[in-house]
């Protein structure tokens, strides 16, 4: 009876087979070499009587090579077995529910997943990226640093570090690490003034600027620590400001202040207009199978990112198909009676109407309570008819939460528009 | 020597956690059982913030013996700085990570043990209670001063004694079974005061190490505290731990009997710190005291002055010549 957990590692895909073929070939050209001198020295060197039992020349020769054979791959298996279990024993989690096969086999498979690029910031990046992981450990996120609100903000202006909150979030939701030390990175101090609504993630960042000296090494040693699946990028390294032109003709300064202002927004931009793109940002874009805008804040947490002009370009640029997942719901100060239509044309106003070939809508439109103050997006293709994108409608809302979206739902309708997968 | 033995090293931050980073090279199975009174600087601040035990000496403990990802240990040790944001100013990342697993998870004791488990340590650190409270002490003219920090303070009369502000606190249980199963139990080094005697003064601690089959070490300081210690002789060192234990309590003192260079030895002069010296009368003191002294050299010729935070140090032992002693002793 061969144990189950044997079976997976000779599922496809776990790169065991080629190895083990490998050492089996190994093993017979050792013993065939062996063979040889011992032939060689059988014929030409004296024995001694021992030799005779040691290789049990009283039993018939075909006999004694299934014993040798029988004996040898015993030793050969557990061998292996004991070898691989005292490598990588101090590797495996401790809770251990997946047993090392499992591992294995994800790491594989994830491995081979499309390249996929995410685009925002916020919950809605976070909800998108808890969605694909599941497919593919190819993402790259693609964060906007002009936040500049709540615990963020505070520690931008008080330690002089990059807005750590957005990729916060994206780190949580890509983490592989324990539970609790995700939960712990998500957590928000209730008590302690000057702590008080500070996120520990936040200062897991920030301490991690300080450590390694810049934002950007930052990041990636707090992924590399956290196990991150995948990758998270900042838009730009510069300290920007997003900007909005209202429809009175005043300005707001601040990605905080801009949904408080006094009047509707006409449209956003940054400052200073000339922040250089992040390279491996645009080098993500430009290999990526799918690239995929929202969901999020639109003025908020998408455009930020798009306002850096290269970044813009690359996508424009890039082969890999571009899709906008626009919202479930309006949100408060920022798109207020807006349409799902409303939220491309904003965006092809803004960037032009090559940005994107697809939108995602949602079509399970959920009625909310009106003491939310949001309207819920989507419907029918019909509704962007004219604006030249395809679009897909699904049910891509998370019905608990309806101004948001269901992570599983919206990773299978995005996977569907992988070219490769497809 | 005994195989894997059991070492519990008691103390604080710096001066167990140094026991502790020598032992590793011996055996795995070591617990520190940390000081958790301290309120100075981050740790000052984290505790008036969030009223939890003082993370500050078990962070370091936890460090020094993190066998994980160096990232970790840095991240444990760095300090924020920043003029505009005064409560973060100063404050140790780990600090924050022990409160903030404190509050999330509701017990301190968890919080230490994620800790222990994401640095990879060998061995455990354990804090002494798992009680906030705070150490006072009495001063010989009579008055009271509360708060280790105030405790350690300087220009003020001697310590008469020190209490707990809460005196009915229990020792945190693990503490007890790991001093009942040691082999080998240190005491100090480290502020006389401040971190040994205020882990000694935990109700528990002292009955667990008279009633411990192991062999019992002081580790005594190299040099006079200031503002703790001034004007005590090694002797005196050692009689005041027993004060706080018992007698028969310590089967063995090591006594630093090396001397850092002349002119180190002057600058520390400067700053009011002495060397404790072991000399015959001081030594045979403590062997009246029923305590066998142990003296060697434990101090790096290289030893070089350390500015603390409002803190004075003292001359540092060498860790592993320390333990290179201790084993010995088991041995015997």
């Amino acid at each position: 009876m061969i144990p189950d957990g044997f079976l997976k590692w000779l599922r496809p895909g776990m790169h065991v087979k080629r190895w083990l073929a490998l050492l089996l070939v190994g093993i017979l050209c050792l013993s065939l070499g062996v063979a040889y001198i011992m032939t060689h020295l059988y014929r030409t060197q004296p024995f001694p009587e021992s030799a005779y039992w040691v290789t049990l020349q009283f039993l018939d020769r075909r006999l004694r090579g299934l014993l040798f054979l029988a004996v040898g791959a015993v030793f050969a298996g557990v061998a292996l077995w004991r070898l691989s279990h005292s490598l990588l024993a101090p590797l495996l989690p401790p809770s251990g529910q997946d047993g090392l096969a499992d591992i294995v086999y994800r790491y594989r498979q994830l491995g081979k997943g499309p390249r996929i690029v995410a685009i925002g910031g916020g919950t809605g990046l976070s909800t998108l990226l808890r969605g694909i992981k599941a497919y593919t450990s190819n993402i790259t996120a693609i964060v906007t640093v002009a936040d500049d609100g709540g615990s963020s903000g505070r520690l931008r202006r008080e330690l002089g570090v990059l807005p750590p909150g957005d990729f916060r979030q994206c780190i949580a939701a890509l983490a592989e690490a324990e539970p609790l030390v995700t939960e712990l990175f998500q957590y928000r101090f209730d008590q302690g003034e000057g702590l008080n609504g500070h996120s520990f993630g936040n200062l897991f960042i920030a301490a991690m600027s300080g450590i390694t000296g810049n934002f950007e090494r930052a990041l990636h040693e707090s992924s590399r620590v956290l196990a991150v699946r995948g990758q998270i990028l900042p838009s730009t390294l510069e300290d920007v400001v997003l900007c909005a032109e209202l429809d009175d003709d005043s300005t707001i300064e601040g990605e905080s202040q801009i949904p408080h202002g006094p009047a509707p927004i006409k449209r956003v931009y940054l400052r200073p207009a000339d922040a250089q793109a992040y390279p491996e940002a645009l080098k993500a874009i430009e290999e990526a199978e799918l690239i995929v805008i929202g969901p999020g804040s639109l003025y908020t947490s998408i455009m930020p990112n798009l306002l850096v002009e290269d970044i813009t370009q690359a996508i424009k640029a890039a082969r890999g198909r571009k899709v906008y997942v626009c919202n479930v719901a309006t949100q408060p100060g920022e798109t207020d009676g807006y349409k799902a239509r409303d939220h491309v044309r904003t965006l092809q106003e803004h960037f032009g109407k090559n940005l994107f070939d697809y939108v995602v809508i949602n079509d399970r439109v959920v009625p909310m309570p009106p003491e939310w103050h949001v309207d819920s997006l989507g419907g029918r293709p019909e509704a962007l008819a004219g604006l030249g994108v395809r679009v897909i409608s699904a049910d891509v809302v998370e019905e608990k939460q309806p101004t948001r979206h269901n992570p599983q739902k919206l990773a299978q309708v995005l996977l569907g528009l992988v070219p490769s997968q497809g | 020597m005994k195989e894997n033995f059991k070492a519990v090293c008691i103390g604080g931050g710096c001066g167990a956690s140094q026991v502790m980073a020598g032992l590793k090279a011996y055996t795995k199975q070591i617990t520190g059982i940390i000081a958790v009174t301290d309120s100075g600087r981050s740790t000052g601040k984290i505790r008036i913030a969030m009223n939890v035990p003082a993370p500050g000496d078990i962070r370091n403990a936890l460090v020094t013996l993190s066998d994980g990802d160096p990232v970790f240990k840095q991240l444990f040790q760095h300090r924020f700085s920043s003029e505009k944001l005064h409560e973060l100013d100063g404050m140790a990342f780990g600090n924050l990570f022990l409160a903030a697993l404190t509050q999330m998870t509701g017990s301190f004791e968890l919080a230490v043990k994620e800790a222990t488990r994401l640095l990879q340590l060998t061995g455990r650190v354990l804090p002494v209670t798992l009680y906030s409270t705070h150490l006072c002490a009495e001063l010989v003219d009579g008055t009271v001063v509360q708060e280790e920090f105030n405790v350690r303070a300087l220009n003020k009369p001697p310590i008469k004694r020190v209490f707990l502000q809460h005196p009915d606190i229990e020792v945190y249980r693990d503490c007890v079974d790991a001093l009942q199963e040691a082999d080998l139990i240190t005491i100090g080094p480290g502020s006389l005061y401040t971190t040994v005697i205020a882990c000694l003064l935990v109700k528990g601690v002292a009955k667990a190490i008279k009633e411990s089959r192991a062999v019992r070490v002081y580790v005594c300081n190299t040099t006079t505290q200031p503002g703790q210690t001034d004007g005590l002789s090694l002797s005196q060192h050692v009689s005041e731990v027993l004060n706080y234990l018992g007698t028969g309590a310590i089967d063995y003192a090591l006594l630093n009997s090396g001397s850092p260079s002349e002119e180190l030895r002057r600058k520390y002069a400067e700053d009011r710190v002495y060397l404790l010296e072991p000399h015959a009368e001081e030594v045979r003191r403590i062997q009246d005291m029923g305590i066998t002294p142990v003296l060697a050299d434990f101090v790096a010729a290289t030893s070089s002055k350390r500015t603390l935070w409002e803190k004075q140090d003292s001359v540092r032992h060498v860790p592993e010549r320390v333990a290179a002693e201790l084993v010995k002793l088991i041995q015997i």
